[in-house]
């Protein structure tokens, strides 16, 4: 994953947005994870349409958080979610 | 529900017969006994309760476990049961697997006409319905075991959930093994309350979250499938939108009770 990689959440899941904070189920694993807020956002800016570098610029601008940090933070993130299956990856390549 | 043949076991008469009717079957299934002795074959460890492999394809739902298999057509309300060998001589083994086949497939004909079932103990408490979930080991057996001198019972293990405007309603139901510990076979009684069940050495009760409610409702979820994954989480939320969850802390003694009996009352 680099940040022209476009993340979409696997079709298997199914997830809300409750108080604030995504559950998300994937049945076939019998997973259920429940994500804090940033990461709830994450969750919700990964449609399949953006690509890294995007969404780590919307959570900057939404979020209290230095670029660096977050670019950290969302990589571990996604790299956990991938493992889990509950993403899928496009890699896309630059011009 | 109607027991059409006379070659049913005595057992199942007993578990089932409290909810005969006289009026049509909803749900058609026909049973036959294979001289195949084991269908589904993996290794089971101790820990993962009884495997059943579900498929559903539309409208149509496969079954297989180690000692039946089933189809069930929701389009024509039917299904068949295949059971090996062992189920013509040991009447345990035929309830086991009529259980196992009919819980799944009201499972999923409750879901899809807007309720729910779930892996929870209820208790009557004064009118309504607690009710007690949580992992296997968490203590549903145990609190119907401590319950069951003072509150009628509707089930050690399972409810059928329905959802009205603001109350979810307990119905009782046969989907249970022998030793199940029920004894309220009245109404159905709208919930007070749902409480995830942790052992400890002293009672207390702890509101959630309506997402930790919600993940932990959906813990307690049976038969997962990757096709009902959304309508089990919309079924979730609209759960925990009507009915308060708790954590229930409690030791083994009658304590809790009287939690259960202040949420009523709340």
């Amino acid at each position: 994953m680099n940040l022209q990689t476009r993340v979409g959440k696997n079709r298997a899941t199914a997830s809300r947005i409750i108080g604030g904070e995504a559950v998300i189920i994937l049945p076939e694993k019998g997973e259920i994870k429940v994500l804090n807020a940033v990461a709830s956002r994450v969750w919700e800016l990964i449609d399949g349409t953006k690509n890294i570098r995007e969404v780590l610029d919307q959570i900057c601008q939404e979020f209290d958080v230095p670029p660096e940090q977050a670019e950290t933070d969302v990589f571990e993130f996604l790299t956990e979610l991938r493992d889990l299956q509950m993403i899928e990856t496009e890699a896309v390549n630059q011009p | 529900m109607r027991l059409e043949s006379e070659l049913i076991p005595d057992g199942i008469r007993q578990t089932f017969g409290q909810f005969e009717t006289a009026s049509a079957a909803m749900l058609t299934f026909r049973i036959e006994i294979t001289s195949e002795s084991r269908f589904l074959r993996f290794q089971q460890s101790p820990n993962t309760p009884y495997p059943v492999e579900l498929k559903i394809d539309g409208e149509r739902l496969a079954l297989c476990s180690p000692d039946f298999q089933g189809t069930y057509d929701a389009a024509l309300r039917k299904g068949g049961l295949l059971m090996g060998s062992q189920a013509k001589t040991d009447e345990r083994v035929y309830l086991g697997n009529l259980q196992n086949y009919a819980r799944i497939v009201a499972g999923y004909e409750l879901l899809h006409a807007g309720g729910l079932m779930i892996h929870s103990a209820g208790i009557v408490a004064g009118q309504t319905c607690a009710a007690l979930f949580g992992p296997s080991g968490s203590g549903k057996t145990t609190s119907t075991l401590l319950a069951r001198e003072s509150h009628p019972i509707i089930n050690d293990d399972l409810l059928l959930l329905t959802l009205r405007e603001n109350t979810v309603l307990s119905h009782p139901h046969p989907f249970h093994g022998a030793d199940c510990r029920q004894n309220y076979y009245g109404d159905a009684l709208p919930v007070s309350g749902f409480y995830r069940l942790k052992k400890a050495d002293h009672d207390s009760i702890q509101p959630l979250t309506k997402s930790q409610a919600v993940s932990s409702i959906l813990s307690s979820v049976p038969f997962f499938s990757a096709a009902l994954g959304d309508l089990v989480l919309g079924r979730v939320e609209q759960l925990v939108e009507r009915v308060p969850v708790f954590e229930l802390y409690f030791k083994k003694d009658i304590g809790f009770l009287s939690l259960l009996e202040a949420g009523v009352s709340s």
